[in-house]
C-alpha cells in the first residue's frame, strides 16, 4: 500500500518541479503586487504575471504542440533517421539528426504519437523548414498553444491596435500639427537603444527588439520582438509594460532636469475645434502615407487607423464599441496570458534579461529627453510657444505619459492644464514608434 | 499588394559602430520625414476643413446673455462667473441663436425625512456607479 502511495506521488507535478520554478512564482508574486496594489498596468500585468504563473507548473494540456508535421529548424544533411514509418515515439524522442557544417542539430519529437510518412532519407540535403516526416498522434494541441498562435502569427497586436485606434483622438493633434515631431523625436531613444544594446553583443534583431521598448508601445514592441527576436519577447514585453506603468516615476526628473522654471511656465494656446471631415481625412492620410513610405508597418498602422476612422466616422458605432470593449479586453486577455506563457524560467532566469530590463529604462530615458529637447528646439523658431514639458508625451504610453506632462505643468502653475496639448505628441508617438518598427523590419535581417 | 523594402541596406549581424550610427540617422530620417510629410498635409487640411473657432459662438453667446452680473437677467444675485458658465451651457446645448430671458435660482428644496433621503442617495449612488465611465 506504502509503494502505492508512492507510485502515486510520482504522477503529481512536484516531482516535475525545477529549481527556476520558485524563483518564476517570486517573479510572479512581485508583477501581481505592482500591478494588484500598485495599480501598475494592472490589466496587462494581472494576465501576463498569471500566465507566467501556469507556465512554472509542471501543467499538462495546457502548451503542448499537437503531433502533426516534424520540420526542420535548420538547414543542412540529413546524419541519421532514428524512427521508421510505423513507429511510436514519445515526446522528447530523438527522432533524427541534420548537420551544417560540423555541427550537428538533434530534432525531438514535440508530442507524442506515431511516424507515418518519412519525407526524407539520410544523406538528402534539406533547408530550414522543411519537413522531415508526418506523424500522428490522438491528442490535440493545448488551450495555450493555440491562443498562442496569436503572437507567433502577429495577430494580436494589430487587434490590438484597433481597439486602440477606436480609443484614440487625434483632433489636439490635428490642430496642432507640430507636435508630430515631437512624437518623431521620441523615436531617438528607440535608435540610440538599439545603438547600445549591438555594442553589448546583441544582434540587431535583438537590438531592434530591445530599444522599441522605448517607443513605450506594447503592442509594437510585442510585435516587432515576435518577428525579430521571438526568444526574447518575454523579458522585452514585461519590461515595455513595467516602464509604461513606471513612466511617471521615470520621466519627471528628466523632465526637470532639462527644462528651466520659466519654461515650465509657458502657457499654450488653446486648441481649436477639429470637425469630422478633418479627422477622416486625417485617418485616411496617415493610413496612406504611412504605408507608401514604409509599408512593413501596414498592419499596425492600417489597424490603428481603421478603428481611429471607425470612431470618428459615426456611423458604425456597434463596431466602435466591439472595437473598444470586446476585441480589444478579449485580445488583451490573450495577449497578456499568451505573453506570460513565454516566460519559462529557462527563457527568463538569464543575465539577457537583466540586461534588457536595464536597456529598457536606458530607451525610456533618452526618449523623454529628446522629446523635451525637440520642444525647445522648435521654440526657437516658433511664434507660439511649446511648453516643453510636452515633449515627454512623444514616448507613446498614451495616456500616462500626457498625464505626466500635466502634473509638471501644474506643478510649475496651478493654472496651466497642458493635458490636451501633451495628447498631441502623445499620439504621434503612437504613429512614430509604429514608423521605427516598420523601418526595423522592412531592414533588419534575423 | 506586397511592395519591395526600402532602399536602405539590410542589417544583419553584428554591424560596426560607424555603419550601425549611419544606419540608425536613416531611421530616425525616415521617422521624421514621415511625420513631417504628414505635418505639412494636415497643415494644409487645416488650411481647407477646419471648423470656424468657438469665437463666433462666444461672441454670439454675450449678444444672448451679456457677461457681467448686472446684465445677467432676473439674476442679480449671481456671480459673473456663474452667468457666464450657464449662458455657455446654454449655447453649448441649444445653439448659438438661443436667448436667456431670465436666470431663477431653484426654490430650496423642503427638508425631508433623513431616512427617506438617505434611501434617494442610495438609488442615485447605484445608478451613477452602474455607468461604466471613461
Amino acid at each position: 500500500m506504502l509503494q502505492d502511495y508512492f507510485d502515486f506521488f510520482k504522477l503529481t507535478g512536484f516531482p516535475s518541479i525545477t529549481w527556476q520554478m520558485p524563483l518564476m512564482w517570486g517573479v510572479v508574486v512581485v508583477l501581481l503586487y505592482l500591478a494588484v496594489y500598485k495599480g501598475f498596468e494592472p490589466l496587462l500585468l494581472v494576465p501576463i504575471a498569471f500566465g507566467a504563473l501556469l507556465a512554472n507548473l509542471p501543467s499538462v494540456g495546457l502548451v503542448n504542440e499537437p503531433a502533426g508535421p516534424i520540420v526542420s529548424p535548420v538547414a543542412g544533411i540529413v546524419q541519421a533517421i532514428h524512427v521508421k514509418p510505423g513507429e511510436y515515439f514519445e515526446e522528447g524522442t530523438l527522432l533524427a539528426v541534420i548537420e551544417w557544417e560540423g555541427a550537428p542539430t538533434e530534432i525531438r519529437a514535440h508530442a507524442r504519437g506515431q511516424m507515418t510518412v518519412a519525407h526524407v532519407a539520410v544523406g538528402d540535403r534539406i533547408l530550414a523548414g522543411a519537413i522531415l516526416a508526418s506523424s500522428y498522434g490522438a491528442e490535440p494541441g493545448g488551450l495555450f498553444y493555440y491562443i498562442s498562435r496569436g503572437i507567433e502569427w502577429e495577430i494580436f497586436p494589430p487587434l490590438i491596435f484597433l481597439g486602440v485606434g477606436a480609443l484614440t483622438d487625434f483632433g489636439p493633434l490635428i490642430a496642432r500639427p507640430i507636435t508630430l515631431l515631437l512624437g518623431g523625436a521620441a523615436q531617438i531613444g528607440v535608435a540610440a537603444t538599439f545603438l547600445g544594446a549591438t555594442l553589448l553583443g546583441f544582434t540587431v534583431g535583438e537590438s531592434a527588439s530591445i530599444g522599441i521598448i522605448g517607443g513605450a508601445d506594447g503592442p509594437t514592441a510585442i510585435f516587432l520582438s515576435a518577428k525579430l527576436a521571438p526568444h526574447l519577447l518575454p523579458a522585452i514585453a514585461v519590461a515595455a509594460y513595467s516602464y509604461m506603468a513606471l513612466v511617471p516615476l521615470i520621466q519627471p526628473p528628466i523632465m526637470r532636469l532639462l527644462t528651466s522654471k520659466k519654461e515650465r511656465l509657458i502657457r499654450m494656446t488653446s486648441l481649436r475645434p477639429v470637425g469630422k471631415t478633418e479627422k477622416l481625412v486625417f485617418a485616411l492620410l496617415v493610413t496612406i502615407l504611412c504605408i507608401l513610405l514604409v509599408p512593413a508597418a501596414t498592419a499596425l498602422i492600417g489597424m490603428l487607423m481603421l478603428g481611429n476612422f471607425f470612431r470618428e466616422c459615426g456611423v458604425t458605432e456597434r463596431l466602435v464599441k466591439a472595437a473598444q470593449n470586446e476585441i480589444i479586453n478579449v485580445i488583451t486577455i490573450f495577449l497578456g496570458t499568451s505573453v506570460g506563457m513565454t516566460m519559462t524560467g529557462e527563457r527568463f532566469l538569464r543575465s539577457d534579461t537583466l540586461l534588457i530590463i536595464g536597456l529598457g529604462i536606458v530607451a525610456f530615458g533618452v526618449a523623454t529627453a529628446a522629446g523635451v529637447l525637440m520642444a525647445k528646439f522648435l521654440n526657437l523658431f516658433l511664434r507660439q510657444k511649446i511648453n516643453p514639458l510636452i515633449g515627454s508625451a512623444g514616448v507613446s504610453a498614451v495616456p500616462m505619459a500626457a498625464r505626466v506632462s500635466q502634473v509638471e505643468g501644474q506643478r510649475a502653475d496651478p493654472n496651466n492644464y497642458l493635458l490636451m496639448h501633451a495628447m498631441g505628441p502623445n499620439v504621434a508617438g503612437v504613429i512614430g514608434t509604429a514608423v521605427i518598427a516598420g523601418y526595423y523590419i522592412a531592414t533588419v535581417v534575423r | 499588394m506586397n511592395v519591395s523594402l526600402l532602399a536602405t541596406e539590410p542589417i544583419t549581424g553584428h554591424p560596426g559602430f560607424l555603419e550601425n550610427l549611419a544606419y540608425q540617422s536613416v531611421g530616425i530620417m525616415v521617422v521624421l520625414t514621415s511625420l513631417g510629410i504628414l505635418l505639412l498635409c494636415v497643415t494644409l487640411l487645416g488650411r481647407f476643413l477646419a471648423v470656424p473657432a468657438p469665437a463666433a459662438s462666444a461672441s454670439a453667446a454675450p449678444a444672448s446673455a451679456p457677461a457681467g452680473a448686472d446684465s445677467c437677467p432676473g439674476a442679480s444675485g449671481l456671480s459673473p462667473e456663474v452667468c457666464a458658465a450657464i449662458t455657455a451651457a446654454v449655447s453649448e446645448v441649444l445653439g448659438t441663436d438661443a436667448a436667456i430671458q431670465s436666470i431663477r435660482p431653484i426654490q430650496p428644496v423642503p427638508p425631508t425625512n433623513p431616512f427617506l433621503q438617505a434611501w434617494s442617495v442610495e438609488g442615485r449612488r447605484q445608478i451613477f456607479s452602474s455607468h461604466n465611465l471613461r
